[in-house]
């Protein structure tokens, strides 16, 4: 027990004591959370309207034929409602069985409201009298905008840089120098060194996404969490549970690099791809087809997706069961991995 | 008491056979020197004896016990100084030998430790600020958190200058006077002939010779053996380490 004590204190006063490794974690991450969420890119809320109808009509293949706007129809009004607040719609065109239209926006998102209501004049017009037939509907939500969208995602890409790369770069050099062999000749089993040193990432990672976190409510404004408790809670676990996801893909990615070299070339492929397809930047709900099945089976998407609906939507459910699962299924094949490859020299 | 013993120990790598059946002893207290060119297995056979590598055959055992089947006993009364060592970059020599105090569950006192290795007033220093002979110092002040019986020093004195080289055989040879048994890879032939008590001469994987480095230089001689340089009563480096003195520059 000393000892893993020991490593833990040791490997987390390197840590801190090594400038570059507080850049990446902390420095790196904040200043580009902030650029972004005050950016406030305003091409994120405007291409897409939702559209929901319960009857054939013509109108409607008129309405998505046009080019002006990006019509996603729903099968489901709360499934539209849900894209609305999470900011992938930014108005949704509602078609009842009476013909008559309603177009729902964010409460306070006036501009949204215009266009939409204009644009859905303007096809329906030449038919029939908009003023009876057409009627807005003000939806309170919670949304936050790119703001609320980029905090928690980076956030999560925090976690996943921190986890990978403290693992891959502070082993190698280890091992590089021959740490690890003299380790290796001290009468302690090789779990102690791992074990302490992924006890010291993992506090240092949740560490890391809670100053991420309270940065975004202080300088962003965003709000974190709805007031509830447990979905700080969940927060905590779930940057616990992605913390020792990574870091054991690290480990997995030192033990299968063939050489020195290889390794952080290895680390980059591995979290490239997934800062663009998990929904870090930007969401991937309309990705294409075949991407989006590659975007549901990576850790990153599941990671970013639990965050941003504790901090945005107060949810403090852990997560859903099928995520969670591939979150443990990408958790056991990073150990085993290990387990059966890991090398002190 | 024989503190060492092995007996033909093998090891191959693939089709490589770094050591080829060698057998050896040491006794308690002694200075054993292995001497051979690069390559000859001087590494690998200290290795099998610290459980770094595992034997392919053969048994090794130090103070009766087997190196592969007590692996972890024998680590815990041994003390190792490795080839080209590196310590953690950002922990200071304090947090350094208390770390391996730890491992080896010792309580120590790191400063009387570091004292010892006359390297006290870099307590706060980070290994890679250290200069080589401080290096090598501080990796056998690691060695010596558990109080070892059995000492192994491999190529300790490789790349130093003469000064840091001397004051590194002075405390070699203090660890001697303690009782305890060193066991020292080396190319440098005074330096066998100044410490060591017996040497093995090894070289492609086998010994040749063992016997005191006397008895060796005797029996060559005896065989009609002359050396084609005249002998002096002084050496080169005599005469350096009395112009330059015997104290260390780099502290």
């Amino acid at each position: 027990m000393r000892i893993y004590l020991s490593f833990t204190i040791a490997a987390s006063k390197m840590f801190f004591r090594r400038k570059s490794s507080i850049f990446w974690s902390l420095f790196f991450p904040v200043v580009t959370m902030l650029v972004l969420g005050n950016a406030g890119f305003i091409g994120y809320s405007a291409p897409n309207v939702g559209l929901f109808s319960t009857t054939a009509n013509e109108i409607i293949d008129e309405l998505k034929s046009s080019k002006s706007i990006t019509i996603r129809e729903y099968q489901s009004k709360d499934n539209a409602l849900e894209a609305l607040e999470k900011g992938t719609l930014s108005a949704l065109i509602t078609l009842n069985p009476d013909s008559k239209f309603i177009v729902t926006t964010r409460d306070g998102d006036l501009a949204e409201k215009e266009v939409v209501e204009n644009f859905v004049f303007r096809i329906i017009n030449q038919d029939i009298d908009p003023i009876n037939n057409v009627s807005s509907d003000i939806a309170k939500m919670n949304y936050q905008g790119y703001k609320g969208f980029i905090v928690p995602g980076i956030a999560a890409m925090a976690i996943m840089q921190n986890g990978i790369f403290s693992v891959v770069f502070t082993l190698l050099s280890y091992k590089n120098q021959g740490v690890l062999k003299r380790l290796k000749a001290a009468p302690i089993s090789p779990s102690h060194f791992i074990v302490g040193h992924l006890i010291s990432r993992v506090s240092i990672i949740i560490l890391q996404t809670f100053i991420l976190l309270i940065m975004g409510v202080f300088v962003l404004g965003v709000s974190v969490g709805q007031g509830s408790f447990l979905a700080w809670l969940n927060i905590l676990f779930l940057s616990f549970l992605g913390g020792i996801l990574f870091l054991a893909i690290g480990l997995a990615i030192s033990s299968l690099a063939p050489n020195e070299d290889s390794a952080p070339a290895l680390a980059n492929l591995v979290t490239f791809p997934m800062l663009f397809l998990s929904g870090v930047f930007f969401p991937i709900d309309f990705l294409p087809k075949i991407i989006s099945y590659i975007s549901n089976i990576l850790p990153l998407t599941h990671l970013a997706e639990g965050i941003r609906l504790s901090a945005l939507y107060g949810n403090s459910t852990f997560s859903t069961i099928p995520q969670l699962g591939i979150t443990f299924a990408w958790l056991a094949l990073s150990f085993f991995i290990c387990a059966i490859s890991f090398k002190w020299e | 008491m024989e503190m060492i013993k092995v007996l033909n120990l093998k090891k191959n790598y693939d089709d490589f056979e770094a050591v080829r059946g060698i057998d050896f002893s040491v006794t308690e207290g002694e200075v054993f020197g292995l001497l051979g060119p690069n390559g000859a297995g001087k590494t690998t056979t200290v290795e099998i004896l610290e459980g770094l590598i595992e034997p392919s055959s053969g048994t090794a055992t130090i103070s009766g016990l087997d190196v592969v089947k007590n692996s972890k006993n024998v680590k815990k009364m041994i003390g190792v100084q490795l080839q080209s060592v590196n310590f953690f970059e950002k922990l200071n020599l304090f947090e350094i030998i208390d770390l391996f105090a730890t491992l080896y569950s010792s309580t120590v006192n790191p400063d009387l430790i570091l004292e010892r290795v006359d390297l006290k007033k870099k307590r706060e220093s980070y290994f890679k600020t250290l200069s080589g002979g401080q290096k090598q110092r501080l990796s056998i002040a690691v060695a010596l958190v558990n109080d070892p019986k059995v000492l192994f020093f491999d190529e300790p004195t490789t790349g130093l200058d003469p000064q840091a080289r001397r004051n590194l055989w002075d405390l070699i040879k203090s660890f001697q006077k303690e009782g305890k048994t060193i066991m020292l890879t080396t190319h440098y032939m005074e330096e066998a002939e100044e410490l060591c008590d017996r040497v093995a001469i090894i070289d492609e994987g086998k010994i040749i010779k063992i016997d005191s480095p006397s008895n060796l230089i005797d029996e060559l001689t005896l065989s009609g053996f002359k050396s084609q340089k005249k002998i002096k009563d002084a050496t080169l480096e005599d005469v350096f380490i009395s112009l330059t003195g015997k104290s260390l520059r780099e502290d």
